[in-house]
């Protein structure tokens, strides 16, 4: 007996990212990737230090395994928790489905999800977010977006981090920029120094802006 | 790496389809796998056999048809071939292209009584 089933592998994930995504309807959600190292536990702390005065905002952390970052993060007195993947290089739909329950999401503006280090397969699972948000340090060098574009295709905004390692590497920023307007159009670019604190407020002030949108959506919906 | 996971899901599917329709012993699955996708079909393939148990899948195999990716300039309309994940058109070298097929990652059929 023949069976056609048509099916995607990825259509269970599928589904319950979209349950997800109902759940999280009042709520700005983020999917932060990039490599290990690139600094998004560092973006993060940053973040929520210039935001929490004036929004609720809840982070889930994801990590091969260590409560290391969720340590970090909590240090900034914002609701988190952290997924263990025990091996898994990507978070799915129904590791956030879980979390979420951990999560106290009344009156929460923001959710930042922090997925594995990793810029191959993180791309590959919707996991119920609004926004993919692609990390970059310039450590990593400017090849990145051509060898990994999946995720700098699909994501709506792309952060340059440590850009005040800038002077010592040969990183080249205005290539990696017109490669990635040029094939993702829609993406905003910022380029940011946790150190510095450089672009920090323009990435804040889109983050505020998309929070704005989607709350004037689920107002109107 | 991500091929264990995505087999453990495909193994789930075929599982649960089987059940609902009787089957008791699966002899082929076919999946459809596209260019574009970040999925190594020899990694697939590897997970399949390392992790297929039980009399359901005991004689199993696995049939995978690879996908080309292709597309088509946003900017001068020509058709692209993709491969790799290089997103160039070849006549006018926007960057601008959509991409029309290569993006399944599909159990297809599979056969079984």
């Amino acid at each position: 007996m023949k069976v056609i089933m048509a099916q995607k592998i990825l259509q269970a994930n599928q589904d319950i990212a979209e349950q997800n995504r109902e759940r999280l309807s009042q709520i700005l959600t983020v999917n932060l990737i990039g490599s290990p190292g690139a600094g998004k536990t560092t973006l993060l702390e940053r973040t929520i230090a210039s935001l929490k005065k004036d929004f609720a905002i809840g982070v889930i952390e994801g990590d091969i395994s260590t409560t290391l970052d969720a340590e970090r993060i909590a240090g900034q007195g914002v609701e988190v928790v952290q997924i263990n993947t025990e091996g898994a290089c990507h978070l799915d739909a129904s590791l956030i489905s879980k979390a979420l329950q951990e999560l106290d999401l009344s009156g929460l503006d923001l959710l930042l999800i922090e997925n594995v280090g990793n810029l191959v397969c993180p791309a590959e699972f919707d996991l119920g977010e609004d926004y993919k948000v692609a990390l970059l340090s310039v450590t990593e060098g400017s090849d990145k977006p051509a060898k990994y574009p999946l995720v700098f295709h699909e994501a709506r905004a792309m952060v340059i981090t440590k850009a005040d390692l800038l002077p010592y590497t040969n990183f080249d920023l205005k290539a990696v920029e017109e490669e990635i307007k040029a094939a993702n159009p829609a993406a905003n670019f910022f380029v940011t120094s946790a150190q510095t604190g450089e672009g920090l407020e323009a990435w804040c002030s889109w983050l505020k802006d998309a929070m704005q949108k989607k709350r004037g959506l689920s107002a109107i919906g | 790496m991500h091929e264990l996971a995505l087999t453990a899901e495909l193994l789930k599917l075929l599982e649960r389809n089987a059940q609902e329709k009787g089957i008791k012993r699966i002899r082929k699955v076919k999946l459809v796998i596209g260019a574009m996708t970040s999925v190594l079909p020899s990694a697939l393939e590897f997970s399949f056999y390392a992790l297929k148990e039980g009399p359901l899948f005991d004689e199993a195999q696995l049939e995978i048809e690879e996908r080309p990716g292709r597309g088509h300039c946003q900017d001068c309309q020509a058709e692209v071939v993709l491969d790799n994940w290089c997103i160039m058109c070849p006549s006018c070298g926007s960057r601008r292209v959509a991409i029309d097929q290569g993006r399944e990652l599909y159990i297809d059929f599979y056969e079984g009584e």
